[in-house]
């Protein structure tokens, strides 16, 4: 841009604006498609916060105890049989007391060390408990991290491929250039059979169903539907009825047979998943299969 | 009258394959007949809409309970059927003989087995008993000493099983004054 | 600046093309007769008048629910507590069984003032929300009533029609060779009281329309003659005692006529008569059997039973035109025709190897099916919301009997009225 103003030309200075106001143009433009299409708020981050414990049910991410470290009770002590002395009576009696208390003593003590131990061991246990909490609230924190990452690039993913199909699709005469600024890879071609395959897993799920015996007799009672999932298969939100059947009780059973169906069966790789994540549901209960 | 002309022609246009040279007994291209509504509560039975014919004098009740031929009264029919069989030609034809020498009045009552709906075996009944009527008439009998009804299924065996549903396939001849 | 504005408007429009593009669509032809999975448990009552019914509430309403073949009840015993009240639910007791819906309630009766209290509440487990909270009052000898109200409430939120659990049949009973009867009860045969005896036969009891009266045709005068008995007052016309036979009578939608079949000592032809027996006109007469007319809901067309064919088939006839066509073509013989509330079905007897079936045809593209198996079964008639079917049924040799079998043909329930045979039955209108 700079050189250009060095020349005191009336064509030039209005190319000079043209060029400006392009890039304006295009700035506010990428802005405003960036606006346009979010359809999907950021608050989606604070809703998985709250719906992954109740809604969505991962698989038990608890790691097995550890072996506990028990230590064994210290065996009992071993009261050695001495050998039959013979005495005198009283002597053998005082002796006999003697021995019986430090038995007692003993025993006493013994019982007392078991306490010990047990409370030892009590303690160890609870201690390894709270452990293995902290272990599973860190291990949740984690996976909502993993998640809104997931959620964050599919964004991206998403505010990138914008771009660039609209610049494929655009017809100029004068072609300026926008950098793209991006750390990740441009979204290539679709595999288009594989997509296929989940349209006719979700059709089958919710087609089990629908009650068509709620929406009357005419043939061509049509109903249309929009859902937004999130990865694990599950409604992001309630679904949008675009187009009513008129009547109430088909409307409300084929919105039930579309919760029914959840989780819908979608692809677990990132790149397809964006593509189903959005979907439009047309039905007609009363077409002849 | 306008409106019957019109409905009249209608059918006639309808039924314009079928040959309706003469007057046929039912009217078929005459226009509807004005009917006497009778509907006064508590009226005895309206059998005899027979204008012809007397009750039966002990003479010819005599002649009718002597008779082998003339105590058969029972005409039977097939399944969903109202043809008669050549094996009751000669029974109708006798009967058609006293009837018309006693100057009788007849009712024949036309029944049907349970199988089928009530209404349609009235109306199956009805064909039966007015097939004997037919047959009677082309044997000479006055059209107006006979009258016809139909109990349908309603007097039939409700239990029966097989070929003992064929009893109540039959129209019964009675005589007035027997 | 004509570049510019291109430029802008490509943009534009191109952003609203891939925003268009951006999302799949799903198409799912058709769908299943799946059962509303429905649980009702046990209400909590302790009154006196709880024990001398022969039915809890919430077995009147399993057993309404049932017999509308569209819902799944679901068993609940083995659910640990039963909720007396909307904020006792413990969702995941019944998500555990399976359940879309709970109806719950709880009786409190006052013995002073002789009345009942019935709170309940359906409650809808998967969105875990209260659909319905409602309060019924009534005396403890309207408790099926009451019980009938909330299936009725129920049934009509959940599928968008009119329930019928409160309406009533009436049906011939033959109790020896020479004693009739004409009997009305609730739909589900409670409650049964006669309204005619007679020692000769009745048939073809039909209720009008508006709910007022009940034609039939009697044999007491020795041959077919129809009545019109008003059910309020019990008094009765003989509409129609013409020469030959008087049957079929059939009510027009708006109950002020009724097409009949007469013989006049001829085959049987349709005529339209005013419902207090006067100016009778004639409306079809060939050289056949016409009989058994049914009107269409909309006034203008009349379907009927005629054998010009060879065997009894059904056609429909236009009032004014006098158009006639043919309907039925499958099976040997199509009787007993009657029309669905909104006009688009028709319901007749369909005979195939002297098996006798309820069948119905779809008017708009003529598909049949039957919805039973036979081999003796007569007198179809819809319900007034046209999702059962009332009908008579009997087995080789044994006695007639009445029952329903709902619109989808998945439920067929006996309608218990005694031992005696069944001759035929008709089925009161919506009152609520």
């Amino acid at each position: 841009m700079f050189f250009y103003n060095q020349l005191e030309n009336n064509y030039n200075t209005q190319a000079n604006l043209f060029t400006l106001l392009i890039h304006v143009g295009l700035f506010i433009f990428m802005i405003f498609s960036i606006q346009w299409n979010m359809q999907v708020p950021y608050y989606a981050e604070v809703e998985l916060w709250d719906t992954i414990p109740t809604q969505t049910k991962p698989a038990p991410i608890v790691k097995k105890p550890e072996p506990k470290k028990i230590k064994k009770p210290a065996p009992p002590p071993v009261i050695k049989q001495e050998p039959i002395k013979v005495e005198r009576d009283a002597e053998i009696q005082l002796k006999k007391k003697k021995a019986a208390e430090l038995k007692k003593k003993k025993e006493i003590e013994a019982l007392q060390k078991k306490l010990q131990e047990q409370e030892k061991l009590e303690q160890l246990q609870k201690q390894l408990l709270e452990q293995e909490k902290l272990k599973q609230v860190q291990e949740k924190l984690k996976e909502q991290e993993k998640l809104e990452q997931l959620q964050k690039q599919l964004l991206e993913q998403e505010k990138i491929a914008q771009i660039q199909k609209e610049l494929r699709e655009k017809d100029l005469s004068e072609k300026p250039r926008v950098a793209i600024e991006s750390n990740q890879d441009v979204l290539g071609g679709t595999d288009s059979s594989e997509l296929a395959k989940y349209k006719t897993l979700i059709q089958q799920k919710i087609h089990q169903n629908v009650n068509k015996q709620l929406c009357g007799l005419e043939p061509d009672t049509t109903l249309v539907f929009k859902i937004t999932l999130m990865p694990t298969g599950y409604l992001l939100s309630d679904s949008k009825m675009l187009q009513s059947s008129k009547i109430a009780s088909c409307d409300e059973a084929v919105e039930r047979a579309i919760l029914q169906s959840q989780p819908l069966p979608v692809p677990t790789e990132s790149r397809l998943f964006s593509r189903l994540k959005d979907l439009e549901l047309k039905f007609q209960p009363n077409a002849i299969q | 009258m306008k409106k019957s002309l019109l409905l009249a022609s209608l059918l006639a246009a309808l039924f314009a394959g079928c040959s309706t040279t003469e007057v046929e007994p039912m009217g078929l291209n005459a226009p509807f007949p004005e009917l006497e509504s009778k509907t006064a509560d508590g009226a005895g039975a309206d059998l005899s809409g027979a204008e012809d014919g007397a009750g039966l004098d002990s003479e010819e009740l005599a002649k009718l309970k002597a008779s082998d031929v003339l105590s058969e009264r029972s005409i039977y029919f097939d399944f969903d059927s109202f043809a008669i069989k050549s094996e009751y030609e000669s029974v109708i034809a006798a009967h058609a003989q006293f009837i018309n020498e006693a100057n009788a009045k007849v009712v024949l009552y036309g029944n049907a087995s349970y199988e089928g709906s009530h209404e349609y075996n009235l109306s199956l009944g009805q064909k039966r008993a007015v097939a004997v009527k037919d047959a009677l008439v082309s044997l000479g009998v006055s059209d107006a000493s006979i009258e016809t009804v139909s109990f349908g299924e309603e007097y039939a065996n409700q239990e029966c099983t097989g070929s003992a549903c064929g009893q109540d396939r039959r129209t019964d001849i009675s005589y007035e004054g027997e | 600046m004509r570049d510019f504005l291109k430029f802008f408007i490509i943009l534009f429009f191109g952003m609203q093309i891939q925003h268009a593009a951006a999302i799949e669509t799903i198409e799912i032809l058709g769908g299943k007769a799946n059962q509303i999975p429905i649980a009702v448990t046990p209400f909590d009552e302790q009154t006196l008048a709880a024990q001398k019914q022969p039915q809890k509430i919430n077995q009147i309403i399993e057993n309404d629910l049932i017999r509308s073949g569209l819902f799944d009840i679901l068993n609940t015993g083995g659910v640990s507590s039963y909720p007396r009240n909307a904020d006792e639910v413990n969702y995941s007791n019944w998500s555990a069984i399976q359940a879309q819906f709970l109806i719950l309630g709880q009786i409190v009766s006052d013995t002073k003032s002789n009345t009942m209290e019935v709170k309940w509440s359906l409650v809808d487990i998967y969105k875990q929300n209260v659909v319905l909270s409602l309060v019924l009052k009534g005396r403890p000898s309207q408790y099926r009533a009451i019980a009938h109200k909330i299936s009725d409430t129920v049934y009509e939120k959940l599928t968008g029609t009119k329930g019928v659990f409160h309406t009533k049949i009436a049906f011939v009973k033959k109790k020896a060779k020479d004693s009739y009867a004409l009997y009305v009860s609730d739909y589900d045969g409670f409650n049964q009281r006669a309204i005619v005896k007679s020692k000769k036969p009745i048939i073809s009891p039909r209720w009008s329309p508006n709910g007022e009266k009940i034609a039939y045709v009697s044999f007491e005068k020795e041959k077919p003659v129809i009545y019109i008995q008003n059910l309020v007052s019990g008094q009765r016309i003989l509409l129609a005692n013409f020469k030959g036979n008087n049957s079929a009578p059939a009510w027009s939608p708006d109950s002020k006529k009724l097409a009949i079949v007469l013989t006049y000592s001829a085959n049987s032809q349709i005529y339209i008569i005013n419902e207090d027996g006067t100016d009778i006109k004639q409306l079809i007469r060939t050289y056949a059997i016409n009989t058994e007319p049914a009107w269409a809901p909309n006034g203008e067309e009349i379907f009927y039973v005629s054998d010009r064919g060879g065997s009894g088939q059904i056609y429909k006839i236009n009032i004014k035109t006098l158009e006639t066509k043919r309907v039925t073509y499958e099976g040997n013989n199509n009787l007993s025709p009657s029309l669905s509330p909104d006009g688009k079905l028709l319901l007749f007897i369909s005979q195939k190897d002297r098996k006798y079936r309820v069948a119905l045809q779809n008017l708009l593209n003529n598909q049949y099916l039957t919805l039973t198996e036979g081999p003796h079964d007569e007198s179809p008639l819809f319900s007034p919301n046209g999702h059962m079917i009332l009908f008579t049924y009997k087995d080789y040799g044994k006695t007639s009997k009445i029952g329903t079998v709902s619109i989808n043909g998945l439920t067929k329930t006996p309608i218990n009225v005694g031992s005696e045979t069944i001759l035929e039955s008709t089925w009161g209108p919506i009152t609520n």
